[in-house]
């Protein structure tokens, strides 16, 4: 390979021959993940007499995936031409997908356990448009992926002057490199119970495979076989719960110090980049103009560590918007200020900004629908069907619902600033967002009939990375804000 | 370039409020009456078909019954048809586009032209008969900020699309 800058981008280059082994795999994966039940029948009663025919089905599909594999590998490119980026693809249908330069929101690279034995990666862009198209290359080396990036960013800049104010993608600036001790604080403060979810629906629909596959004589005889040997089924019951939490809870350490294992969060000359990951690196890039609004979240054992979970909201088709959104799972307040001053300068002078509450309708309307229909229910069914162990539940269940929905309410806060907004939130976890009036897309006031009968409404901000929401403000304040805001987004331009 | 940040008194501002909205076209009244008369008829019948037959000397009074809950909830529905198309409305503005809608549950959405993508003119079967159509107003958002705007007469919805398309031409270009 020669030296990456010495790429023409301009002529119709190939992925790596990695790509190959690549579309293999994934068609590997897929057709055994469509038929281990159809597999493991094999294994467990060899003599069927379809074995044979199938084998051969087999290699003859193998056959044919390689071949055609093959022949992708060599009938795709892509090339820069005329201010769009081509990939062309297939053999027996052509298909040609071009994306403008300027078009291009993000360049993010992925790298799997595959792509790192061959030092490749594989490179998504993504462009803007509520109709989010995508465009990814299975594989290229990582010094021509890198060079492919430099080339796409400089393109971009030359078409619209302005958007490299200053020639600084090469100066990173790390922010924050996470450590051992680091790692496992974040590993400590995820949802251990998602894991506990995850695990038993993994599980039972392992066991319901297992059951058509073996049929249910032999499932069932297992079933007698192993529940002989346990007559308490509490302690059963008790034992696999305990087992569980500690297998969700060791489960999501390792899985979290893998995921984020070296997380680098970077600021480059146009944005925010994030790379992490022990087997399979990834690699994440927000371009500042393209953030379209910034959140972080503490939950209590967060707080307690001095932690927060920080995101930065692309703009994003709308079925995409999960990926685009950069996460950074555990950073501190520093980096927190770093990104808040990038995004929202203004923000820092305390003095600008006006807080307000909401309107007490928000309290009284989430404690009727939340604590008192709900406790009034419970209580009268477990009355009706006597079964009166349920009671106390239902009895403790109102009060402990209007402390809840009263601190939700005593911790809801809009701020307003006359450049964007600020909304902190949360019981259990706090939630700060901030939100630059200029990526509003459009503006909704909704009211339900309870909200026009009390002056009050609900404000939905729409972003190009979803909405915000700010519920029961009192009518004429939203009104004052939306227009506002329009004004804001008409005056000038983005 | 010069940051400007001069403070703007808020009554000053334009104020949606104060706008008059454009009312649907009256066909559009029409329109919705069949549209959805005949999908009520049908999702009545369908229902209707799945209940057991009943043989007994009050036969006639379960079709009595029947007969009053379709016509009930027939009325009732065209009640809401009407007080929906009577709020119902849209207004066009220097700089943006507001619609107005819901009766019991109340929506406006405002849509800057500046952040229009793409505007699509939509004309289904029903519509067609009536000379109707709906116009959609995409930016990037995605579909919760996307304007739809059904029951707008074929030529004032080509009207509108070229005024919103010539409005962020010209912004562009700016």
């Amino acid at each position: 390979m020669t030296h990456p800058d010495e790429i023409d981008f301009s002529l119709p280059n190939r992925q790596s021959p990695v790509a190959i082994l690549l579309i293999l795999f994934r068609l590997f994966r897929f057709l055994f993940r469509q038929f281990w039940p159809v597999l493991l029948v094999f294994f467990i009663q060899p003599k069927r007499a379809t074995l044979f025919g199938l084998i051969w089905l087999g290699v003859i599909l193998a056959f044919l995936s390689t071949v055609n594999s093959i022949f992708s590998y060599f009938y795709s490119v892509y090339y820069v031409s005329e201010g769009e980026l081509i990939l062309e693809t297939g053999w027996l249908r052509r298909t040609r997908l071009s994306v403008p330069l300027d078009r291009i929101q993000t360049i993010s690279f992925q790298q799997t356990f595959l792509h790192r034995l061959f030092n490749t990666v594989s490179v998504e862009i993504d462009t803007a448009g509520s109709k989010g198209s995508e465009f990814s290359l299975h594989a290229i080396q990582h010094k021509q992926a890198h060079a492919l990036r430099d080339f796409l960013l400089r393109q971009r800049a030359e078409e619209i002057p302005g958007a490299l104010e200053e020639p600084t993608s090469i100066q990173r600036k790390v922010l924050l490199q996470l450590g051992v001790f680091d790692l496992f604080k974040i590993g400590i403060s995820q949802n251990h119970l998602r894991t506990a979810g995850i695990l038993t629906a993994v599980g039972l629909g392992f066991l319901d495979d297992l059951e058509s596959v073996l049929g249910e004589a032999v499932y069932k005889d297992w079933e007698k076989t192993v529940g002989g040997y346990f007559d308490a089924l509490w302690w059963l019951t008790l034992a696999f719960v305990v087992i569980l939490l500690i297998l969700s809870f060791f489960g999501t350490l390792i899985l979290t110090a893998i995921r984020n294992y070296d997380l680098q969060f970077i600021q480059t000359g146009q944005g925010f980049h994030v790379e992490a990951g022990l087997f399979a690196k990834r690699e994440q890039s927000a371009n500042f103009r393209k953030i379209q609004f910034i959140r972080w979240t503490a939950h209590p054992i967060q707080r307690w560590l001095g932690m927060f979970s920080l995101r930065l909201y692309q703009a994003a088709g709308y079925a995409l918007n999960k990926q685009k959104t950069i996460q950074v799972p555990g950073c501190y307040w520093p980096q927190l200020e770093t990104v808040q001053r990038v995004y929202f300068p203004e923000a820092t002078h305390e003095g600008d900004w006006e807080w307000h509450e909401l309107s007490p309708h928000f309290f009284s309307r989430r404690f009727l629908f939340l604590g008192i229909f709900p406790a009034i229910g419970g209580i009268g069914l477990s009355l009706l069907l006597r079964e009166y162990q349920f009671l106390p539940i239902f009895l403790l269940w109102g009060p402990c619902a209007f402390f809840w929905q009263r601190r939700l309410f005593r911790t809801f806060f809009v701020g307003l600033h006359p450049e964007g907004l600020q909304v902190q939130e949360g019981f259990f976890t706090r939630t700060t967002t901030y939100l630059r009036w200029q990526k509003t897309q459009g503006i909704s006031l909704k009211q339900t009939p309870y909200q026009q009968n009390h002056a009050v409404a609900n404000l939905v901000l729409h972003t190009a990375s979803g909405d915000i929401k700010l519920p029961y403000l009192p009518i004429g304040k939203a009104r004052s804000i939306r227009d506002y805001v329009l004004f804001q987004v008409e005056k000038k331009k983005d | 370039m010069i940051f400007e940040n001069q403070q703007i008194p808020v009554p000053d501002l334009p104020q949606v409020e104060v706008v008059s909205f454009q009312s649907l076209a009256p066909a559009a009244l029409k329109e919705r009456y069949w549209g959805n008369g005949l999908l009520f008829s049908i999702a009545f019948l369908l229902l209707l078909s799945t209940l057991p037959p009943v043989f007994s000397a009050w036969w006639w009074l379960w079709i009595l019954i029947i007969l009053a809950t379709g016509f009930g909830l027939g009325y009732f529905l065209r009640w809401l048809i009407l007080k929906q198309y009577e709020v119902e409305g849209y207004a066009l503005r220097q700089r943006d586009i507001i619609h107005q809608h819901g009766y019991w549950w109340r929506s406006q959405t405002t849509v800057p032209y500046a952040r229009v993508q793409h505007v699509e003119i939509t004309q289904g079967p029903i519509a067609k008969q009536f000379g109707l159509s709906t116009i959609r107003i995409y930016t990037a958002g995605g579909s919760s900020s996307d304007l739809n705007i059904s029951g707008i007469e074929l030529d004032e919805a080509r009207r509108i699309e070229s005024f919103i398309v010539h409005k962020v031409e010209v912004d562009d270009a700016s």
